[in-house]
């Protein structure tokens, strides 16, 4: 065992350093792809709790996705809502309690008719305005598809 | 494993230091004006702080003061450490001192960045409160990336406070939506 120790240690020739530093050259590029893919899912993982689970996410921002990125929204949706149903209760409200319970809306952008809202149905044109409980309308404004008219 | 996958902690390790080669390295392009692809023993050259830390751990190598600690950056800061321009020694000046600083056996360094921290800590946050715009755009390009963090951090919970007082609207479209995306042309 000693000799083989003795090996070694002069078996560290300058082809040894230069393989050593091909290997941490290698480490390091692991490091920043890791890190690269790592910030972009967190960047997902915000999108899916601001914007809404599951909802149609903007174009500019979809084309961005590659296929992996687009499963994981998906699933990360899915599991959110999973999870608020099984509490029944939804988490992705705002925190404060409001002192209205409704609240009023100028829609900017079209978005059909008959959108079943929780406790009517409203026809959503656009710069029509409209009068709807906050919890509703919270999904449109983060969305950027209202605005909310403080008068 | 927190600082693995954080990308200012990457790109702090970018940073090049002076290294001294003791063993010769084969195969490797570490010196760009060297005819061989190696580097032979005694060589003196500049290497990635990563590159560096890996090697010093082997005993291949030994790393001397890096150049944004030099004599003249510390008398600046022993002068008016305020005005000093840190962005353009090295914008992750802090982190890459903290590092630095148990391999190069130097025990000034902490010294240096503690006092000049403590120093630029106090401008930041009497800027971020009481400047104007103009004013301040010239301060920030001074400030190292921790720096600006700090000064954004103080800003951003300054207009917060003055949304609360003014009582702004609760529900605004998501800020990972506003910034405009260039499309695929």
């Amino acid at each position: 065992m000693q000799e083989e120790g003795l090996e070694v240690q002069t078996a560290r020739n300058a082809d040894h350093y230069g393989a050593l530093v091909h290997h941490l050259s290698l480490i390091r590029n692991k490091r920043c792809l890791m890190a690269y893919v790592y910030n972009r899912a967190e960047i997902i993982r915000d999108l899916a709790w601001k914007v809404g689970l599951l909802h149609e996410l903007p174009c500019e921002i979809k084309e961005k996705f590659s296929d992996s990125e687009e499963q994981y929204f998906k699933d990360h949706s899915k599991s959110l809502k999973m999870y608020m149903s099984q509490l029944s209760l939804d988490v992705n409200v705002d925190m404060v309690p409001p002192k209205d319970p409704y609240i009023k809306v100028r829609v900017l952008e079209d978005l059909g008719s008959g959108i079943i809202l929780s406790d009517k149905s409203a026809n959503f044109a656009s710069h029509s305005m409209h009068f709807l409980k906050r919890t509703d309308a919270e999904q449109y404004i983060a969305r950027g598809l209202m605005e909310e008219l403080i008068s | 494993m927190a600082n693995y996958y954080n990308i200012d902690d990457i790109l702090a390790e970018e940073e090049f230091v002076p290294v001294v080669f003791h063993k010769a390295a084969n195969g490797v392009i570490i010196d760009p004006s060297s005819e061989t692809n190696s580097v032979e023993q005694g060589a003196k050259v500049e290497l990635p702080l990563w590159l560096a830390q890996d090697l010093y751990l082997r005993q291949a190598i030994s790393i001397s003061v890096p150049a944004c600690f030099n004599q003249r950056t510390r008398l600046e800061i022993q002068a008016d450490a305020a005005c000093v321009d840190l962005k353009s020694r090295s914008p992750y000046f802090y982190e890459f001192g903290c590092k630095i600083a148990p391999l190069v056996g130097d025990k000034t360094i902490e010294i240096l960045l503690l006092s000049a921290f403590k120093i630029r800590y106090k401008e930041i946050l009497t800027k971020a409160y009481t400047a104007a715009y103009t004013t301040a755009s010239k301060f920030l390009t001074l400030l190292t990336k921790e720096e600006s963090n700090l000064y954004e951090a103080a800003q951003v919970s300054m207009s917060a406070f003055k949304k609360w007082r003014m009582g702004g609207p609760r529900l605004q479209r998501a800020s990972v939506l506003g910034r405009k995306r260039r499309s695929f042309e």
